[in-house]
């Protein structure tokens, strides 16, 4: 008896009860996946970029030291082989720090560093020629395109 | 009509877990992928800081070191005035550990065997030339060694010349000490063991292969020497000097121990 008052009160509305159901399911899934391929796409996209960003730094510098153009702490040469190094795509700052003369122990080649991007930085140690200890801070991000 | 509508939401809710499983699937793997990412950046830090401190200390080795030492593919030359003063060298590297700490708070370098032994050795052989003091230069045995090539220059009289050779070894030994006046030289080739003596203006000086293959050369006289070690060929010979860097993390539980290693080809 209680069975069929429910199926005359509900009988008619079934299908709809179905499609809404059928309709949040859907909605929660939907969320549910692009909530997580969200995740998913931030997680690898910013990190692999985070990552190549600090190889290309750690090269750069490496090969500005190799190529001995920190000895004499030149402001212009620095720049120059900075610029000839760096990828197209991607600007840097290097801050050198150490026990000489010029700027007062510290001299900043490169671009500025940008507010709303994503900028990655990394350290070496070096010695010039003449035993002047340095440290090198390198930041450095991807170029607006 | 009931069993249908069972068999529908099975299917819903099926098709829901499935969705749900590959989205929690989905969100573990960027989140692996993002810890992956920050370990891999992690390490390539690590990386930096160790090659680029041991890039500098080779530096400060090569630049302001009383040894010149030369390398070729099958021999390894140490050139310098005895006695030998490394109050200098001490004293650069002594500044640079402290720069070195103060700037990377997760490295910590000892000098205490580099201080104490003044070694170097090449790899791949591990010939390890040391200073014993600043009168003597030993090189251990070692069976990749085929000979010494000796020349030693004085300025005072060379006299007393007394030059002892056994054969039956493999060694070769070309040895030359010259002055204004007097010379002490030999030329051997499958030496087992030497003893070389003479006196420069009244200090003894000695070369010496035992009967192990051990070289020691020491001298009480102020002499410009040159010792090349010859041996078998190697491609990529490297040399190491026993400064010590530590690379400590806890957070990443993360350490590594290595001397200062680089590559040595003239």
């Amino acid at each position: 008896m209680k069975h069929k008052r429910s199926y005359l009160k509900f009988g008619n509305k079934k299908g709809f009860i179905l499609t809404l159901d059928l309709v949040l399911g859907l909605i929660i899934l939907f969320t549910i996946f692009s909530i997580t391929l969200f995740f998913m796409s931030r997680g690898s996209e910013s990190s692999f970029g985070e990552h190549q960003l600090h190889r290309v730094g750690s090269d750069v510098v490496m090969l500005i030291d190799k190529q001995q153009n920190l000895d004499n702490l030149n402001f212009d040469t620095i720049e120059t082989e900075l610029e000839e190094l760096l990828p197209g795509n991607v600007d840097a700052l290097l801050r050198i720090e150490g026990n000489f003369s010029q700027g007062n122990g510290t001299i900043e080649v490169g671009g500025n560093i940008p507010n709303e991007k994503l900028v990655v930085s990394g350290r070496r140690a070096a010695l010039t020629q003449n035993q002047t200890y340095l440290l090198i801070t390198y930041y450095i991000w991807a170029r607006q395109q | 009509m009931n069993n249908k509508g069972i068999s529908y939401t099975l299917s819903l809710m099926l098709f829901s877990l499935v969705f749900l499983a590959l989205g929690l699937l989905f969100f573990q793997h960027s989140v692996e992928v993002s810890e992956l990412y920050a370990y891999s950046s992690f390490n390539h830090k690590m990386y930096e800081t160790d090659t680029s401190i041991q890039n500098m200390f080779s530096e400060a080795f090569l630049i302001n070191s009383p040894v010149t030492v030369n390398t070729t593919k099958t021999s390894l030359t140490v050139q310098q005035n005895l006695p030998v003063n490394f109050n200098e060298q001490e004293s650069l590297m002594q500044e640079l550990k402290t720069y070195v700490e103060n700037d990377f708070n997760k490295v910590n370098i000892s000098l205490e065997n580099f201080f104490s032994k003044h070694l170097l050795t090449l790899k791949p052989y591990d010939i390890a030339v040391k200073f014993e003091d600043s009168k003597t230069i030993e090189i251990e045995n070692n069976s990749a060694i085929t000979g010494y090539l000796v020349s030693l220059s004085f300025s005072n009289n060379i006299t007393g010349c007394s030059i002892n050779v056994n054969n039956g070894g493999s060694l070769l030994l070309n040895f030359s000490a010259t002055s204004s006046s007097g010379s002490c030289s030999g030329d051997y080739v499958n030496v087992a063991d030497a003893n070389i003596n003479f006196n420069n203006n009244g200090n003894a000086v000695s070369y010496i292969i035992d009967g192990n293959g051990k070289m020691t050369f020491n001298s009480n006289a102020i002499t410009t020497s040159e010792v090349t070690v010859l041996f078998t060929e190697t491609d990529n010979p490297l040399l190491e000097i026993p400064i010590d860097i530590e690379l400590v993390d806890t957070a990443f539980k993360f350490s590594k121990n290595s001397y200062v290693t680089f590559p040595s080809l003239s």
